[in-house]
């Protein structure tokens, strides 16, 4: 996981000078990884992901992909790629087919890519229907195999599963993970839907308004900011602070530690029962959509 | 690169299907050769009409081309590149081709030559549809003499001509259609283009900074008569292509015309730079042309069908001297001459009947004719540096105040100023003249016709003085600018009758040409070219109005010493032997005409009116408005009557013909049975032929002008 896909180095970006819409970024995108790029709407995902593809003018050479500065590396390096920005893209008066097929043809590859793709997103039986008549879940399904097309080593996903109902968010979050383990794929993927990245990125960033505020593995983010904390709710809880290593005092009737460890949780259940404690509930008090929430509020 | 762009294109197509644009391309290519057909199966049958013709299907093509390339090849370019557009504006179209392994010029590129393909599949249709139409009509309701042939040359030319001059139109109409998302503007300023080209073909103007114009400019009737095989049009419309292709790839390279043209020092420089070439190209494309004389003055030409002449005679125009008898050799003609030669309007003829009655030539012109014989007349076509003095000498100015004379009568003074502004607008006219082909006249042709509308306006100034009486300064500085022109006469507008009739009358007090005024002034001028000119004009002009031979000859004799040209009296005795050939002067031949009410007429029932006689055949139908136009003008006068003979159908065809055409309500239409005879006899060479029978049935001018031209009012106001 040493070698970046995508590295970006102090990335300052908007339409004119004054107003700035990126703002010194710098992005590390590992190999074989699955990267979660967050940020509330209007934070810059669209825009970063935009300025990656080339399709925002970028001049001071700080964007590489492949290890190529993008000037450079486009349009070639979209052999090795594959893009769903914003709403899927596609020509609503030809077929699922077609859409691919115009695809394929540009990309030079064989049938067969079409049919794989197709079946894999699930789209094969709704293949000859034109794509006004698609709902937007299907749509969203064949824009994800229009980016597959091609069997691509990176894939740039701005927001997947927008528009999917929950059994499909899931299906494409499987299907993202099993790529992602199988063939080694990078997905470079933005969503504002939190909960859907949380269980399937092994990296992130968080940007707010137009900053990147962390970026890392999981477990740095983790180790980091510790956001498995647990809260006791107790009677009298000053009086048992002593049994507990570590703990903090929220109220007179509550504690917080920082484990996500349930045998550490058990234990110090046991020790306060033990030591008289009327212990009302215990509760994990902060998730990586609080701690996110909170993150991109303090701007 | 090359191999990319074919993917891209192919691509391009993929993306395309579904959207109709075949279908569209056929279906409006469909609609004239359909609209024909169905004309031809539901119209009157009208025997007995047959004019001259290349080939079927080149007749069927001439005549319909003009509007497929005028309105329908434009509105499918408009509409097709609007659509092929809309398909990447709408859903991230354009987005989902930036993020693939495709140069955005070749995206570019690939759009626009789809656009192209297509055309060329709509040109091809129309060309089919009408060649498949032609034949079918051909078939079962054509005459069984018609040519079938059809020239690949001539098909070839005709086709790229449309297709190259539709280049820069698909490029102008792919920019717009980029910039602008919505459906409606680009369609717009599509529509634009077509209204900006139907106001060039009303006005006869020329609009080559408009890149949808170039398809009208490569329409051109006959094609066989361009002096190059590809010419202005492309040009106009490969520069366009360019200049759209470079400008709108740069914007669509930035999605912005600040970044692309504006941005910085470097692209500032680059567009200043790009607008110095673009801006140069274009004033040396749509510059006009006049083409360098030869060395050697040159005709040459081929003759085509039956009963072909074995000699061409070069007739000068001073003393009607055959100045060459050049032969044919298996239908062709080739006659060159280093010798000095007088610029003037010279005569092709052949034993039988005028090759050419109006040929501009000077030293170092060349014409290449070819020439299609038939037995209702000949149809040439015409390669010539000499185009824009053939078109305008037809080419009337300042007709549409004169129109309006009645109007002022009680404002001279306004009359003479909007004569005024008239005179600008007709000089402005003549200055920026220019043919399809972007030449413009030379300036001998272009001095002449100047000095030949000076005559018209200053005539028209003292006609109106003379009616509205009294004395005016508008009007003298009116006269003393436009007889300012005609301080120093050309050697052609000293050999120009409507010049020399001029002058004339402005020896006589009232201008009337009659009066010994004129004789007077005349032979007292000084003895030298001018005198010789003026008094052979006055001479041969007033032996018209002499009863007889006898008294013509004696006319001549009486002035024939005051020459100093002794070719100016030799001149005058083959006038006189022309005039008694031709009738002039004479009584009008006593022949019978039917009426539509069946009743025969002689030129004795029009006693006591003037009449304008125009004989027609079928070959001559296009002049047919012009008259019935000059018969609803003079309809009020109760001395002058129009009457519009047909020489060549039979009775049955000659009906048929005015019920299709309804020409008969506001015209008195006359059939003569045997009217090809009589045309030969009267050695009339070619029609529609005018003749002024004056009210006792005596010709008063056997050669009328034609309707369209001023001196053809001249010479009705001689007798109203």
């Amino acid at each position: 996981m040493d070698e970046n896909i995508i590295q970006i180095e102090n990335l300052s970006f908007g339409f004119s000078p004054k107003k700035l819409i990126l703002k010194n970024i710098s992005l590390k995108v590992p190999k074989g990884s699955i990267y979660g790029f967050i940020g509330a709407n209007g934070a810059g995902k669209s825009t970063t992901m935009r300025v990656i593809l080339g399709v925002y003018p970028e001049v001071n050479h700080t964007v590489k992909v492949f290890g190529e500065p993008i000037e450079t590396a486009y349009p070639e390096t979209f052999r090795k790629m594959g893009t769903l920005i914003d709403y899927p893209a596609f020509y609503d008066h030809l077929s699922g087919l077609d859409n691919l097929r115009a695809l394929a043809n540009l990309r030079q590859l064989p049938h067969e890519n079409m049919d794989e793709a197709l079946k894999l997103v699930g789209m094969w039986d709704a293949r000859s229907i034109k794509m006004k008549k698609y709902s937007l879940g299907m749509k969203q399904r064949l824009a994800i195999a229009m980016a597959l097309l091609g069997k691509p080593q990176l894939l740039i996903l701005d927001e997947p599963v927008n528009g999917l109902d929950p059994n499909g968010m899931v299906e494409i979050r499987q299907l993202l993970v099993d790529l992602n383990q199988k063939t080694g794929t990078t997905i470079f993927i933005s969503s504002h839907l939190l909960q859907e990245l949380e269980k399937m990125v092994t990296h992130l960033a968080i940007i707010a308004d137009g900053e990147v505020k962390f970026q890392g593995s999981k477990e740095e983010l983790s180790n980091r900011y510790g956001f498995d904390k647990v809260e006791i709710k107790l009677k009298n809880a000053p009086d048992f602070l002593k049994y507990i290593d570590h703990a903090r005092l929220v109220d007179q009737n509550t504690v917080e530690i920082d484990t996500g460890d349930i045998d550490i949780i058990a234990r110090i259940n046991r020790t306060l029962i033990e030591n008289g404690a009327e212990v009302y509930r215990i509760s994990a008090v902060e998730s990586f959509e609080k701690w996110f929430m909170e993150i991109t509020k303090k701007n | 690169m090359i191999n990319d762009l074919r993917i891209a294109t192919r691509t391009e197509w993929i993306k395309i299907k579904g959207l109709g644009l075949i279908w569209a391309g056929a279906g409006l290519a469909l609609i004239i050769p359909l609209l024909k057909l169905v004309g031809k199966i539901f119209g009157p049958r009208i025997p007995g009409l047959q004019k001259t013709s290349v080939s079927l299907f080149e007749d069927a093509l001439t005549e319909d081309t003009g509007a497929f390339a005028k309105f329908f090849i434009i509105l499918f370019i408009v509409v097709a590149t609007n659509r092929i557009c809309q398909i990447d504006h709408k859903n991230g179209g354009w987005l989902l081709m930036e993020t693939q392994p495709v140069k955005k010029l070749n995206i570019y590129l690939a759009k626009y030559i789809n656009i192209v393909f297509l055309t060329f599949i709509s040109i091809f249709f129309f060309f089919l549809f009408t060649v498949l139409f032609t034949a079918l009509g051909q078939w079962f309701f054509g005459d069984a003499d018609a040519k079938w042939g059809l020239s690949f040359t001539w098909l070839l030319q005709n086709f790229m001509k449309l297709l190259v001059s539709s280049l820069g139109i698909s490029s102008f109409m792919l920019f717009v259609s980029m910039v602008f998302q919505g459906y409606i503007w680009p369609f717009l300023i599509g529509i634009l283009g077509l209204v900006l080209n139907l106001v060039s073909f009303i006005r006869k103007e020329f609009y080559p900074f408009s890149p949808l114009h170039t398809e009208q400019l490569a329409f051109t009737p006959d094609i066989r008569s361009l002096n190059t095989f590809m010419g202005f049009s492309e040009m106009l419309s490969i520069f366009w292509t360019l200049s759209f292709i470079l400008i709108g790839y740069l914007w669509y390279s930035q999605k912005s015309f600040k970044r692309a043209f504006v941005f910085d020092t470097r692209t500032k420089i680059r567009t200043v730079l790009l607008l110095a070439v673009l801006g140069g190209l274009y004033y040396i494309i749509q510059k006009p042309k006049q083409v360098a004389p030869l060395a050697a003055t040159s005709l040459s030409g081929k003759f085509e069908g039956k009963d072909l002449p074995k000699e061409l005679y070069l007739i000068e125009p001073e003393f009607n001297q055959t100045l060459a008898t050049i032969p044919l050799v298996d239908g062709e003609f080739t006659w060159n001459s280093s010798d000095e030669l007088q610029a003037g309007f010279y005569k092709l003829t052949s034993d039988d009947r005028t090759v050419n009655a109006g040929l501009f030539l000077g030293k170092g012109d060349f014409y290449r004719f070819e020439l299609f014989r038939g037995p209702s007349g000949d149809v040439s076509f015409i390669k010539t540096n000499r185009k824009a003095e053939i078109e305008l000498q037809s080419m009337p100015f300042g007709l549409e105040i004169f129109d309006f004379q009645q109007l002022f009568q009680d404002r001279p003074q306004v009359y003479y100023e909007e004569m005024n502004k008239a005179w600008e607008r007709s000089l402005k006219k003549l200055k920026s003249y220019r043919t399809a082909e972007n030449y413009t006249a030379a300036d001998d042709f272009a001095l002449f016709k100047r000095q030949d509308m000076a005559v018209n306006f200053l005539k028209e100034a003292e006609s109106f003085h003379k009616a509205n009486a009294g004395e005016d300064k508008t009007h003298k500085e009116l006269v003393a600018r436009l007889e300012k022109e005609l301080e120093n006469p050309s050697e052609l507008t000293l050999s120009n009758p409507n010049y020399l009739a001029f002058k004339l009358s402005s020896f006589a007090p009232d201008g009337n040409r009659a009066d010994s005024a004129v004789w007077k002034g005349v032979t007292a001028l000084e003895n030298g070219r001018m005198k010789d000119k003026l008094l052979s004009y006055q001479v041969a002009t007033s032996m018209e109005k002499l009863p007889d031979f006898v008294a013509r000859q004696q006319l001549i004799d009486q002035y024939s010493g005051e020459f100093s040209d002794p070719r100016y009296a030799a001149k005058l005795a083959r006038v006189l032997s022309d005039q008694q050939v031709s009738l002039k002067g004479l009584p009008f031949p006593d022949i019978t005409f039917l009426d539509t009410e069946n009743e025969a007429k002689t030129i004795r029932d029009f006693k006591g009116k003037y009449v304008v006689i125009e004989l027609w055949s079928k070959d001559s139908e296009s002049s047919r408005p012009a008259f019935k136009e000059m018969a609803v003008r003079y309809n009020w006068y109760d001395n002058l009557a129009f009457a519009s003979v047909n020489v060549g159908l039979d009775e049955e065809g000659w009906k048929a013909y005015l019920k299709e055409r309804k020409q008969g309500k506001n015209l008195e239409e006359y059939l003569l049975s045997d009217g090809e005879a009589f045309v030969k006899e009267a050695k009339i060479s070619k029609l529609p032929h005018y003749i002024l029978v004056d009210d006792k049935g005596f010709i008063y001018e056997f050669n009328v002008p034609a309707p369209g031209r001023s001196e053809f009012r001249d010479l009705l106001r001689t007798v109203l």
